[in-house]
C-alpha cells in the first residue's frame, strides 16, 4: 500500500537555513496495517506524513502510495489526496462551514460526487465517528471541543481514503475524550478496512493499537517492528528522548532484579498475568 | 503552614444568550491551598476545573460564595490588581499569552505594567528568567523557540511580577513528553526551593502525582480530595470520573484485586517494582 | 509563508541595533523624504551608498534584506508596468495599443526604485529594532500629543503586538492550506471567481483563530496587570548618544547632497 524507498527531504534547500528533515527512508507498509509512528518534536515525523500525501515532494527518493507514483509528474495530487486521508493536528481549527453536514461534506463535494453520494457519504462518516444527525445542521463552532475534533475526522473520513493518517489526534483531550477518538479510529480501520498512520507522543496509546510502530529519529527511521520488539529496547528508546510505558519500565526494572519475565512487556494484563505466575510459584511463561 | 486561597460556598453560572439557558459550572464549592502547597486539580472537560481555577485571580468573580486570596475577597474590584500580583496565572497555549517579539522583553512586560523602576525590572527578568533556566534565551524571538521553552518563558513573565501563587491551566496540554517534563521540572523547583504556592490544573494523572495533594472535580463539584497516595489507587472511582491512574498504581490495584498483599499505595515505577520484589522475596 | 521577512526583527549588537529608536524612526522619516526628493539618478547612488553602508554595519546577511522585497514584487512589478505604458510623451516603441514613451521609461525606473528603496529601508528599521524598542520610540515621539488626546500608548501596542502575532498567522495560515488542501481544496486553477471562492476556507479559520487569540492574549495581559497604571516604566532606557548626533548627521549631509545634485544634475 505505501513503499519508500530511499527518501531524502531537505527545506529550502540551497539557502542559509538549509535542513535535512528526513535521510534515506526506506519503508513498506501493507494493506489494512496499524501504523504507530512515534518520535520527538523535529525528529521529521511531521515531514513524512506530509510526503505521504503529496503536500511535499522528495529532494530524492520515490514515494508510491495507494497505488499512485508520488514522484511522477504526471500524478495528480488531487487524486493522491482523496486516497490518503491526513487529519492534521488540531483538525478543528480547519474547521469554516456554516453547519457540520456542509463541512464535513466539503471533502467529497470537491471530489465532485452527486449530491446523493455526498449525502450517504457525510452521514456515514458522521455516523462512523459518533456524531449524532441532529447535530449535523448546527453551526460546527457551537459543539464542545471533542466533537468538534470528531467532526474534523469525519470531513477526511467522508472522502473514503484507503489510506488515513491522523498527526496527534488526541492532543489536549481528557483522558476520557481520549479514549473516545481511539477507540473510534480502531474501530473504523476494523470496519472500513483502512490503512491507518497514526502519529503520537503517547507510548501507551500507540502500544495498545498498533500492529507496528515506526520510531523516527533525526530524521531517519530508529526502528520499524511490533510493539512487542520495540519496547525490548527500552534504554535506546529513553535515549532519543521518548518515555516508554510505565508498565515496560516496571517490567524491565524486575527483570533485571532477577524476575524471570518477558523481554518487552507493554500491556497491563500480560505484566499482572506473568507476575502472578512468578508470584504463585510458577516458573516463567 | 497558613492558608493563602479560600474558597467558600463558590457559585458559578451563566446564561447562554440565545436560548437563556443557565449552566451551573460551580455548585458550592469549598476549598483551601496552604502557603507553600503544590495542588493537582483534575477533572474531565466540563467539569468547572478551569473555571475554579479562573476564579482564584479574580478572570471570573463568583455569583454567591467568596473567594479569598491572601485574605483579598477577589469580588473587591479596588483590590484587583493586588489579587492579580499575588496570583500569577498561566495558560494552555504559550503563543497566545507572549505580548512581546524578543524574550526578555515579554517577561518584562507585567513589572512595566506596574510601574516597577527600571533597574528593578532589571533585575527580576533576569531572576525571573534564571528561575526558568531560559537566561541564555532573553534576547530570542518568541516564534522561534520550542513548545516547551515558550511555556517557560511565560511562566518567567508571570514570575516577574513576584507572586505567591502560580496557577497554571494545563500548561503542557500542547507540548510534547520533552516539554512537559520541562515544564513539571520547573513548576516543581518554584514550589520546593522558592516556596511559591503552586495550583496546577491538567490532565495528566503523572502529573497531578508529583503534587502534594490532589482535588479532583467533577460536574461542578468537588467529587474526591487528598494525597496524591489516597487519590489514585481508587481506580474504579477515577475511571467513573472520566480519568484514569497512572500505569504503576493500576498494576498493583490489579495484582492486589487478584489477592495479591500488595500496597496500591505506588505512584512511581520505582514504588512498584519495590513492592513487587517484596512479594516476591517473602513468597 | 515563513520566507516573509517584513516586519520581522533580526537580533544584534551592532551600532545601527543600539541607536535609539526615535533617532532611527526620524532618520527614517528623513531618508523616505529624500528618497521622495530625488530627482535623477545621481541622487539614488548617494542613497545607495547610504543604506548599503547602514546594511553592511548592521551585520545583516543582505539576503535577507533583499528577500523582503520578494514578497511585493508583484506590486513593485506591476507599479513600473502602469508608469512604462500610461505616461504620455515621446514615444519610443509601439504596438497595437501599446506603446513606450522616453517619460514612461524614466518614470517607470524612478517609481521601481523609490519602492526598493522604501522597502528596504523599512526592512532595516524593522530588522534591526526590537518592535518594543520601536513602539517605545514612537510612543515617545507622539508623546506630546498624548495631551490633546491622542492615544499614543494604545497605538503602540496594538502595533507591537501586530507584529508579534504576525510570524504565528503566517504558520497558522500555512498549516490551515495544508490542512484544506488535504481535503482536496483547489487553490491554483479555475477562474478569478472560483480562486477567490477559495479562499473561504482559508480565510474563516484564520479569523475565528485571530478572534481567539486575541481574546486569549487580551486575558492574558489583564493578568499581568496591563492597565493597572498609567504611569507605566519601561525595560529599556532611551537615551540618546553620540551614535544618534551621528546618524542625525549623515543624514543631513545626504540630504544636502541629494539636493546639490538635483541643482547640477537636472
Amino acid at each position: 500500500m505505501i513503499k519508500l524507498k530511499d527518501v531524502s527531504y531537505v527545506y529550502m534547500q540551497g539557502g542559509p537555513f538549509e535542513k535535512t528533515a528526513l535521510k534515506d527512508v526506506n519503508i513498506e507498509i501493507v494493506k489494512g496495517e496499524f501504523i504507530g509512528l512515534i518520535g520527538h518534536t523535529g525528529s521529521g515525523k511531521s515531514t513524512l506524513i506530509q510526503l505521504l500525501n503529496g503536500l511535499i515532494k522528495p529532494t530524492e527518493g520515490s514515494v508510491c502510495v495507494a497505488g499512485y507514483d508520488l514522484t511522477d509528474k504526471k500524478t495528480k495530487m488531487r487524486d493522491v489526496r482523496f486516497d490518503v486521508g491526513l487529519v492534521m493536528q488540531y483538525p478543528e481549527h480547519q474547521l469554516f462551514e456554516e453547519t457540520v453536514f456542509k463541512d464535513i461534506a466539503f471533502g467529497p463535494r470537491n471530489m465532485g460526487l452527486s449530491e446523493k453520494e455526498v449525502d450517504s457519504r457525510v452521514r456515514y462518516a458522521a455516523n462512523t465517528v459518533g456524531i449524532a444527525p441532529e447535530l449535523l445542521e448546527k453551526s460546527p463552532f457551537d459543539l464542545s471541543g471533542g466533537q468538534k475534533r470528531r467532526v474534523a475526522i469525519a470531513g477526511v473520513l467522508a472522502m473514503e481514503p484507503k489510506v488515513l493518517i491522523l498527526d496527534e489526534p488526541t492532543a489536549g483531550l481528557d483522558p476520557l475524550g481520549r479514549d473516545e477518538i481511539l477507540y473510534k479510529i480502531k474501530d473504523m480501520h476494523e470496519r472500513m478496512e483502512l490503512t491507518v498512520i497514526l502519529v503520537s507522543h503517547s507510548m501507551e496509546d500507540v502500544a495498545r493499537l498498533a500492529d507496528r510502530i515506526l520510531v523516527m529519529n533525526g530524521g531517519r527511521v530508529e526502528m520499524f517492528d511490533v510493539p512487542g520488539k520495540i519496547f525490548e529496547q527500552g534504554k535506546r528508546l529513553s535515549e532519543i528522548g521518548l518515555n516508554v510505558p510505565q508498565i515496560t519500565q516496571i517490567c524491565d526494572r524486575l527483570r533485571e532484579a532477577g524476575m524471570p519475565l518477558e523481554k518487552g512487556i507493554y500491556t497491563i494484563e500480560e505484566a499482572k498475568y506473568q507476575i502472578s505466575r512468578i508470584l504463585n510459584g510458577g516458573g516463567a511463561a | 503552614m497558613d492558608t493563602i486561597i479560600k474558597a467558600e460556598n463558590l457559585c458559578f453560572e451563566y446564561k447562554n444568550e440565545e436560548s437563556g439557558e443557565v449552566t451551573k459550572v460551580l455548585k458550592n464549592v469549598s476549598a483551601e491551598v496552604k502557603r507553600g502547597e503544590f495542588l493537582a486539580i483534575l477533572g474531565h472537560n466540563g467539569s468547572g476545573k478551569s473555571t475554579l481555577a479562573k476564579h482564584i485571580n479574580a478572570v471570573l468573580t463568583p455569583n454567591s460564595g467568596k473567594m479569598y486570596v491572601n485574605g483579598l475577597d477577589t469580588s473587591d474590584e479596588g483590590k484587583l490588581f493586588d489579587i492579580r500580583k499575588t496570583a500569577g496565572m498561566v495558560f494552555q497555549n504559550p503563543d497566545n499569552q507572549m505580548v512581546a517579539n524578543i524574550v526578555e522583553d515579554d517577561v518584562a512586560f507585567a513589572p512595566e505594567n506596574l510601574g516597577v523602576p527600571r533597574e528593578e525590572i532589571r533585575r527580576r527578568v533576569d531572576s525571573a528568567l534564571a528561575a526558568v533556566n531560559m537566561s541564555a534565551f532573553a534576547k530570542h524571538a518568541p516564534h522561534m523557540l520550542s513548545g516547551g521553552q515558550k511555556q517557560r518563558v511565560a511562566i518567567a513573565g508571570v514570575l516577574a511580577m513576584e507572586p505567591e501563587v502560580i496557577i497554571l491551566d494545563e500548561p503542557t496540554a500542547m507540548l510534547d513528553p520533552g516539554g512537559r517534563q520541562e515544564i513539571i521540572d520547573t513548576v516543581r523547583h518554584l514550589n520546593r526551593e522558592r516556596g511559591i504556592t503552586v495550583v496546577l490544573i491538567t490532565h495528566y494523572m503523572d502529573e497531578a502525582a508529583q503534587a502534594d495533594r490532589i482535588i479532583v472535580m467533577n460536574d461542578g463539584e468537588i467529587a474526591m480530595e487528598g494525597t496524591p497516595s489516597e487519590i489514585f489507587p481508587q481506580v474504579e472511582k477515577l475511571r467513573s470520573l472520566g480519568l484514569d491512574t497512572p500505569q504503576a498504581t493500576e498494576l498493583a490495584y490489579e495484582l492486589n484485586r487478584d489477592g495479591f498483599n500488595i500496597n496500591t499505595e505506588v505512584l512511581s515505577v520505582d514504588k512498584c517494582a519495590e513492592e513487587i520484589l517484596r512479594l516476591w522475596s517473602v513468597r | 509563508m515563513k520566507d516573509i521577512t517584513l516586519g520581522q526583527y533580526f537580533p544584534g549588537e551592532t551600532v545601527i541595533h543600539r541607536l535609539d529608536p526615535r533617532t532611527k524612526i526620524l532618520v527614517m522619516l528623513a531618508y523616505v523624504v529624500i528618497t521622495f526628493c530625488i530627482k535623477s539618478f545621481w541622487g539614488y547612488l548617494v542613497l545607495a551608498a547610504f543604506i548599503v553602508t547602514c546594511v553592511a554595519m548592521s551585520k545583516i546577511p543582505p539576503m535577507f534584506v533583499i528577500k523582503g522585497l520578494k514578497t511585493i514584487m508583484i506590486f513593485i512589478v506591476i507599479t513600473g508596468l502602469f508608469n512604462l505604458f500610461l505616461t504620455s510623451g515621446e514615444v519610443i516603441w509601439q504596438w497595437g495599443i501599446l506603446k513606450i514613451t522616453r517619460e514612461g521609461v524614466r518614470f517607470a525606473a524612478f517609481m521601481v526604485l523609490r519602492l526598493v528603496f522604501l522597502i528596504v529601508g523599512t526592512s532595516l528599521l524593522t530588522l534591526t529594532t526590537s518592535p518594543i524598542a520601536l513602539t517605545d520610540g514612537l510612543e515617545r515621539l507622539l508623546g506630546p500629543l498624548a495631551k490633546i488626546g491622542f492615544p499614543a500608548h494604545e497605538l503602540a501596542m496594538m502595533m507591537s503586538i501586530a507584529l508579534r502575532f504576525i510570524p504565528t498567522l503566517m504558520e497558522e495560515t500555512d498549516k490551515i492550506m495544508k490542512a484544506q488542501a488535504a481535503r482536496g481544496a483547489d487553490f491554483e486553477s479555475g477562474s478569478l471567481v472560483h480562486r477567490a471562492k477559495a479562499m473561504i476556507p482559508i480565510l474563516v479559520p484564520l479569523f475565528i483563530s485571530a478572534f481567539r487569540r486575541a481574546d486569549e492574549l487580551a486575558t492574558a495581559m489583564e493578568c499581568r496587570c496591563y492597565g493597572v497604571t498609567s504611569e507605566r516604566t519601561s525595560l529599556h532606557r532611551l537615551k540618546m548618544e553620540r551614535r544618534d548626533a551621528f546618524a542625525g548627521l549623515s543624514v543631513i549631509v545626504m540630504f544636502v547632497a541629494v539636493i546639490l545634485i538635483n541643482i547640477y544634475f537636472d
